[in-house]
């Protein structure tokens, strides 16, 4: 799993709000195809929870 | 399966230990926050290891809390050895340095020589798989530690050396915790593959969200190089690591250089960039679990476990039939 381009497409939209940045991240030419798959399902749970870092699995294991 | 397990710990640490100076000072470890017997600790190694059994061999046996105690007792060795090397000192337990490393030694013994002994009296022909992938696991485990101190003296490890930290210290950590607990119930390599695999997803994922909780202030002021720290300090000369005063004689930060320092790492994108990291292995998780399909007999454990965590709700009820 290499990070750049992930990386370059998180500091490019650096300053977006996050919903923003996910689906731009989940559409970005030549994202590798995990990284664009979590994004976009991040992307929805953020639209329907507005909650992107307090997950249950926090719960569990912090 | 927590009181289940700590009744266990306490059980090996008296059976193996017979001074009773050195088991007091064990238990002393272990009763600070975030170890075993502490009344909060979730003894995560543990409880994935006997999950992982159960889900396998559809009972709860001796040998099997005997060695996810082991386990347990590892992960406190590397967990104990952590702090040991990050300066932390330790307010709970009164311990000295030199005193925890003797501790961190013999939880090493404890989990190995405990997981070691219930794989050699589990009812199975033959216990050289378990034993074997027990020492290679935790071998590997090692190997991630040492890359992490070594990461931590260069001057500007990449992201991509974070995330390998990251899979190297806890996926090696849940690997070891949920493979050795199925190898414990089969001798089906694939089974023990997966299962392995499961828990490497399991604790990575974990990871990368404890490293998001945690980064503000404590792991960014510490100079700690997890994935948000990592990619936050390549994104500013000001903040870039080392330039922080840290380690043991450390002054702090004031307020106004800390609400600084917060403003810019909230803003810099750290956070979401380890979030769509953390989610591929949470997925990758999900996969695993698909693919085990009939090879997992008894899952509430596991759907216990995971399902509260990784899996969308009534997905294991769904592979279970």
């Amino acid at each position: 799993m290499r990070l750049s381009e992930l990386e370059q497409a998180v500091r490019r939209m650096v300053g977006s709000e996050p919903g923003h940045l996910l689906t731009a991240v989940a559409g970005a030419e030549g994202m590798p195809v995990e990284f664009a798959v979590a994004a976009k399902s991040l992307g929805e749970r953020q639209a329907a929870s507005g909650n992107l870092f307090r997950s249950a699995s926090q719960a569990w294991f912090s | 399966m927590l009181e289940t397990l700590r009744a266990e710990v306490r059980q090996i640490v008296a059976r193996y230990c017979t001074d009773p100076t050195h088991a007091s000072a064990v238990l002393c470890a272990l009763r600070a926050p975030d170890f075993a017997l502490h009344a909060d600790s979730r003894c995560r190694a543990g409880v994935l290891a006997l999950a992982a059994f159960e889900a396998v061999a559809g009972v709860r046996t001796g040998p099997a809390v005997q060695a996810a105690a082991g386990v347990e007792l590892l992960m406190e060795a590397g967990f104990l050895l952590d702090h040991l090397a990050d300066g932390e000192p330790d307010e709970a337990s009164e311990l000295g340095h030199g005193e925890r490393l003797a501790v961190a030694i013999t939880l090493l013994g404890y989990g190995l020589g405990a997981a070691s002994e219930a794989a050699a009296i589990a009812d199975r022909s033959s216990t050289l798989g378990p034993i074997r992938l027990l020492y290679q696991t935790f071998i590997a485990a090692c190997g991630g530690q040492l890359l992490d101190l070594t990461t931590d003296r260069r001057e500007a490890p990449t992201t991509d050396e974070a995330l390998r930290i990251t899979e190297l210290k806890a996926g090696r950590l849940g690997r070891l915790a949920a493979g050795v607990g199925a190898s414990m119930a089969t001798r089906d390599a694939e089974t023990v593959r997966q299962l392995g695999d499961l828990g490497s997803n399991i604790c990575t994922h974990a990871q990368l969200l404890d490293d998001i909780e945690d980064a503000f202030p404590d792991d960014l002021v510490r100079d700690k190089r997890t994935v948000p720290v990592v990619f936050f300090c390549g994104s500013s000369h000001e903040w870039y690591p080392g330039t922080l005063d840290t380690g043991p004689a450390a002054r702090p930060l004031g307020d106004a250089p800390l609400a600084r320092l917060e403003g810019a790492y909230r803003s810099s994108g750290a956070e979401i960039f380890t979030r769509i990291i953390a989610q591929t292995y949470a997925d990758r998780a999900k996969e695993t679990l698909a693919g085990l399909g009939t090879r997992v007999v008894r899952g509430e454990a596991l759907e216990g476990l995971i399902g509260a965590n990784l899996v969308v709700p009534g997905l294991i009820a769904v592979l279970m039939g």
